[in-house]
């Protein structure tokens, strides 16, 4: 007889992974964290793509239903070829994430090039043409989500300031034009003795919910083998998100299955994004071990109750 | 080219009364400098340890209550099974990190520009958690009758640049972090260019390539961006091996911005740089000075609490193109050096 019992909070879709380098129509080495986005029914995911020079960049997935999809023909934003864009992004863009807000798509991702991984932001009305908008941060700085709203009349995103010896805290800064920010604050730090005791980061764009806004981030422990990297929650006060109403002691997805142990770089789920639907289930998408994109579902009202265990 | 006043080091640890009656006063160094009135004030960096007793190992540490920092003591026997002694900079205990070591900022008051008299009560100390392990290396610009001094904040999460205001250095009004960890060496500019307010920062750039200057504009001084790389250590420079990183708030001159920055080499020796960039666009590198103005040569500057270190983020630049450059030394003490707007543009 087969024994089943659900080991995580999450559910993973049965399908998973819902999209592997077969799937890619060019040539490239892996596909992996995507950040989707729900357009009039279409889902769309904006796809981290290695190619076969080692250099990551994004292409664009398309699906009716949240679960298949089809891959554009050519890739949607490779690194940039002119002057200051050039100059940040001569080893790839990394790990986007989509916020709409005020009636625009950004797209937060991570520029990487010989001065080190740093925070970009680009914006797009139609998933067809991408307009670069700046560069956001200094190196040392990654995993960035911008909210989905304006707080206290400001736009608000947090992002992981690389702190010494290689350790990483998920902090929330400022701006009113996206370019310029300030008033950086701490929210969460990594917990000695958990399963996010090394290092932390934003994964999805935050959720506003009746208790707070929603974080999903990854963290990892190390092993003697390599860091593990797993998914928890966070909630933030709506007002100011650097105060912590309530933080998950468990992950709520941890790598299990072989799409999640095995691949370019072991034991890592790693979201970008999630769909909220009507019927309040989540579909969070997620990287597998740098090699495939996956998606798992929960209920939200499950998440939050999760967050407060 | 550069003259070292005769009576260095001006302000040495035992001119300083300690912020608890069980610290002990290692070094005032490393200050930021400014004419206010008729006096010339210095912002000290002023770092402090706990007297030792014997058998025990003494801490110091920041408890916050109400926004303020109070200075208290960790004592614990060096046999208690929860303390682990790391090297000479900290203790963990209970799994808590604390430093032998910590600092805040100090004022300092001179009619002559080089007898100091030292306040008794600190001017900027930690006050959240933050800045749990000090703060650290204020640089002050004037810009329309309000100082703008930004420091160095230092925590579990490493160190971040924050900033602060004040119209009479008695009161500041903080106004939070301005370069996320880790950035520090922050040197803002005073007056917009180009419609902009701008700064040299030092982020950390580890695993790719050594510590370098970048530049940074701001509508507000308070939010930042666009940041770039303007500046980065120079191979086969020896005294730039290690980093390098900008100084006080760079002076305009007729030829260009002038900023003195410091560069850390071989055998982690510190001296310092001028380097010139384009008036209409600080982030263009117009001249760089192929030797240091000031480096490790006097007993002062080679033996103290961190030896061979010269570092400066405090300068005076008078009408008369007279340079004072306020230097801490080994970490330890505050010197003095007089130099000119010609003479350095002549290095160039």
């Amino acid at each position: 007889m087969v024994k089943r019992r659900e080991r995580d909070l999450l559910h993973r879709w049965e399908g998973n992974p819902i999209l592997t380098v077969e799937d890619i129509p060019f040539r490239c080495n892996t596909v992996f964290n995507g950040s989707p986005i729900k357009i009039n029914g279409e889902y769309l995911i904006l796809l981290r793509v290695e190619g076969q020079q080692g250099y990551s960049f994004f292409a664009l997935a398309r699906g009716e239903d949240g679960y298949y999809f089809d891959v554009d023909q050519e890739p949607v934003m490779m690194p940039g070829k002119q002057g200051f864009f050039a100059k940040y992004e001569t080893r790839g863009l990394e790990d986007p994430r989509i916020t709409f807000l005020d009636g625009q798509y950004y797209i937060l991702y991570t520029a990487a090039s010989d001065y080190g991984s740093r925070i970009a932001i680009a914006k797009t009305d139609d998933f067809k043409s991408y307009e670069r908008v700046s560069f956001i941060s200094e190196p040392g700085n990654k995993d960035c989500v911008l909210f989905p709203e304006k707080i206290n009349g400001k736009f608000a995103r947090l992002d992981r300031p690389l702190g010494s010896s290689d350790v990483g805290s998920i902090w929330v800064s400022y701006s009113e034009d996206l370019i310029h920010w300030g008033y950086h604050e701490p929210v969460i730090e990594p917990r000695p003795g958990y399963w996010d005791a090394h290092r932390i980061g934003a994964s999805v764009p935050p959720i506003k919910t009746d208790k707070g806004w929603l974080e999903i981030y990854h963290g990892f422990k190390m092993t003697s083998c390599g860091p593990i990297y797993r998914m928890g929650t966070v909630l933030m006060d709506l007002q100011n998100p650097a105060k912590v109403i309530a933080r998950s002691g468990e992950a709520i997805l941890s790598p299990r299955e072989k799409y999640e142990r095995v691949g370019d770089v072991n034991n890592v789920v790693f979201a970008c994004g999630a769909i909220v639907e009507s019927d309040n289930q989540v579909k969070i998408y997620y990287g597998g071990a740098d090699t495939s994109l996956c998606v798992a579902t929960v209920d939200i009202d499950k998440l939050i109750e999760e967050t407060f265990s | 080219m550069i003259k070292r006043n005769a009576a260095n080091p001006i302000i040495k640890p035992e001119d300083t009364k300690p912020s608890h009656n069980r610290y002990r006063v290692r070094g005032t160094f490393n200050p930021g400098a400014v004419k206010f009135g008729d006096e010339t004030i210095l912002l000290l960096r002023v770092s402090e340890d706990c007297l030792p007793r014997e058998g025990y190992v003494a801490v110091p540490y920041y408890r916050f209550e109400a926004g303020q920092g109070f200075a208290e003591i960790l004592e614990v026997k060096t046999d208690d099974p929860d303390v682990q002694l790391k090297d000479t900079r900290g203790i963990v205990y209970k799994g808590k990190d604390y430093l032998s070591t910590m600092s805040h900022i100090r004022l300092a008051r001179s009619r002559n520009g080089i007898n100091f008299t030292v306040d008794d009560k600190p001017f900027i100390y930690p006050c959240n958690e933050n800045e749990c392990f000090g703060v650290e290396d204020a640089r002050v610009t004037k810009i329309d009758n309000l100082y703008y001094i930004n420091y160095t904040v230092v925590s579990g999460d490493g160190f971040a640049t924050a900033l602060a205001t004040t119209q009479d250095f008695i009161d500041i009004e903080r106004k939070g972090i301005i370069f996320a960890p880790q950035n520090k060496d922050v040197s803002i500019f005073p007056e917009k260019v180009n419609g902009k307010y701008c700064a040299l920062h030092r982020p950390n750039n580890e695993g790719f390539g050594l510590p370098s200057i970048w530049y940074s504009e701001s509508p507000d001084l308070i939010h930042w961006g666009n940041h770039k790389c303007i500046l980065r250590p120079r191979e086969n420079m020896i005294w730039e091996e290690m980093k390098i990183g900008g100084g006080a708030a760079p002076i305009k001159t007729s030829e260009g911005w002038l900023e003195i920055y410091h560069g850390k080499g071989r055998d982690q020796i510190y001296s310092l740089f001028p380097v010139l960039l384009d008036l209409e666009d600080p982030s263009v590198v117009l001249k760089r000075a192929k030797e240091p103005i000031l480096f490790p040569i006097e007993p002062y500057e080679t033996e103290g609490f961190f030896p061979n270190v010269v570092f400066s983020n405090g300068i005076i630049h008078e009408d008369n193109g007279r340079i004072l450059i306020y230097y801490g030394a080994c970490d330890e003490t505050v010197c003095l050096a007089e130099t000119s707007i010609d003479m350095l543009l002549s290095v160039l």
